[in-house]
């Protein structure tokens, strides 16, 4: 079970790393995400 | 080496060493500061890999296809996020080149943590930054992150249980910048430039670069742990909030033993910064109760996200009834939900544990509970800190997921969430109904402390700026619902088993807010 609050980032003043931060948040999602998987040997479900 | 490319590694290297590094690490200041340029130096090579990828990634879609679904997007004939987003195979035509750029780099990062080993404790081992055992081990954390393993003759090959494959990140990043051109009905070459800029995004090369060799740094002071005859570990954090300081806070433990995350030694995570300090027979003798009384109850320490600034000391959940129970073919399975290590439910098969799920060394990031069917125990459920206030959902919820599965089949066809299963058909006449309930349920579980305003405005796919006290601190975060968290979040399988967490945990909520997914659960048999 993944909770979206885990990847809050935290509030900076430049919106330029503000807009990395989230970036970077959202990566680790995607990486998070990747793990669930329905192969012919199982499933992973998250 | 020219100019520019030495000015980046430099910076790289600058802004890499400001990082809060573990207190270990400064034991071994020349094997750490080579480390850091390593990380600085493949950061730029990844860099450069991505550009080179990035030149040929129009290869990677059919553009035919994209321009019809284009049209019936904007025909409304289809949602533009229920295209199926086809990547060409030719994606993973690059591994072999990412093998070449990342192994020299792992190796040497390998034998710089041995090296880090030696100097900070001083006994003399036969590894050398050149053994065959360091080499062996680069080679294998390098074919991992290209699908692959190594087997004991040595040869490579390809892994169906890989826990993390570059390319398939590569084709997942690919498919949301599809749906986000469908939905912007973005002609071919800006939807081609999106992709382009995705694949080179410069964050990727830097977060690959560090973990990798952090994690190959780590490994290599474990290494020497084990060749130095290290009989302890202790893991040592940089003030972290996160699993890692469960792991502090574990102590000494045995040198064989996995750390409470689930990890033989860090990293535990993404951004890890963490060290681990070796214990030897002599401090055992000066202390024979340094690892504790047999089999202690330590307590557990909630996780926090990794991400977050440094926190004054963890306060302890509000206290819950620990115990959960379970029916299984008409037997009722009953934990205490603090205590779990590994528990066989029954003899066929299904088990929990703390520990990683079969397959994986580590948790992935920020996962609370993992259900799997893979690995030597077929079924098995997976929780990582049953001390954190939301372990009772979690733990139902992956049970939900079991039910989902169904536990008596291994048939895909036999889900619940498959509307093409007999089973599945009930189930999606009560998803229909109810599956935005169980989202904003569970996005207003997540969000305790937000006002009507900044929840309306999360849920619109707005960012959201907002503060919150931590440890005495006010702190202010932002957040936003990525669309792959959302499509995540709403997909069958997730309301199949956040909503029967619910009808475990909270009936009368669940009977409340989502009346045809309650009915449907009271009527599993």
């Amino acid at each position: 079970m993944i909770d979206l609050s885990d990847f809050d980032v935290p509030a900076v003043d430049d919106p330029q790393e503000q807009a990395r931060l989230l970036a970077q948040a959202e990566g680790e999602l995607a990486d998070t995400l990747s793990q669930i998987e329905e192969t012919a040997d199982g499933v992973t479900e998250l | 080496m020219d100019a520019v490319n030495q000015a980046f590694e430099r910076n790289a290297a600058l802004i890499l060493a400001s990082e809060n590094w573990a207190q270990g690490y400064s034991l071994a200041p020349v094997e750490h500061a080579k480390l850091i340029k390593a990380s600085a130096r493949l950061e730029r090579k990844l860099l450069l890999f991505f550009k080179q990828q990035a030149a040929h990634s129009m290869s990677f879609v059919n553009w035919y296809a994209y321009a019809t679904a284009l049209q019936e997007v904007k025909a409304s004939m289809v949602n533009a996020y229920d295209v199926q987003v086809i990547v060409n195979d030719n994606v993973a035509n690059d591994n072999d080149t990412f093998i070449k750029v990342v192994f020299d780099e792992v190796a040497l990062a390998t034998g710089l943590g041995v090296k880090a080993g030696s100097t900070t404790y001083g006994i003399h081992t036969d590894l050398t930054d050149t053994s065959s055992s360091i080499q062996r081990q680069a080679r294998k954390q390098v074919a991992e992150l290209v699908g692959r393993k190594v087997l004991d003759d040595g040869s490579v090959v390809p892994n169906p249980n890989a826990k993390y494959v570059i390319s398939n990140t590569t084709r997942k990043r690919i498919q949301d910048s599809i749906h986000t051109s469908l939905m912007l009905g973005e002609d071919v070459p800006t939807a081609a430039g999106r992709i382009k800029k995705i694949i080179k995004d410069p964050k990727r090369a830097a977060l690959i670069a560090h973990q990798e060799l952090g994690m190959a740094y780590t490994t290599g002071v474990h290494m020497y742990g084990e060749a130095s005859k290290a009989v302890g570990k202790e893991w040592q954090d940089n003030g972290a909030i996160d699993i890692c300081r469960v792991n502090t806070t574990e102590g000494p433990i045995p040198f064989d033993e996995a750390y409470p995350s689930g990890d033989m030694h860090p990293l535990a995570h993404i951004g890890c910064k963490c060290y681990e300090r070796l214990i030897y027979q002599d401090e055992l003798d000066a202390n024979p109760n340094l690892f504790g009384e047999p089999n202690p109850v330590k307590p557990k320490v909630p996780i926090a996200p990794a991400i977050k600034p440094k926190p004054s000391p963890v306060i302890p959940p509000e206290p819950f009834t620990p115990i959960a129970s379970f029916n299984k073919g008409g037997k009722e399975y009953t934990f205490d939900l603090n205590n779990i290590e590994t528990h066989i439910i029954s003899d066929n098969n299904i088990t929990m544990s703390t520990q990683p799920p079969p397959g994986r060394s580590r948790w992935p990031a920020s996962t609370h509970g993992m259900y799997s069917t893979r690995g030597t125990y077929y079924k098995s459920l997976h929780l990582r800190n049953p001390a954190e206030p939301t372990a009772k959902q979690t733990f139902f919820h992956e049970i939900g997921h079991a039910i989902d599965h169904n536990l008596e089949s291994k048939a895909i066809t036999d889900r619940y969430a498959n509307a093409k299963s007999p089973q599945g058909i009930a189930f999606k006449e009560a998803f229909d109904k109810d599956y935005k309930a169980i989202y904003e349920q569970r996005m207003r579980d997540s969000r305790p402390d937000f006002t009507q305003e900044q929840f309306d405005t999360m849920m619109s796919g707005n960012t959201v700026h907002y503060t919150k006290n931590v440890g005495g601190r006010t702190v202010s975060y932002v957040t936003r619902i990525p669309l792959s968290y959302r499509r995540y979040a709403t997909s069958p399988s997730e309301i199949f088993a956040h909503g029967y967490g619910y009808y475990r945990t909270n009936p009368d909520l669940l009977k409340r807010i989502a009346p045809n997914l309650y009915k449907f659960y009271g009527g599993l048999k």
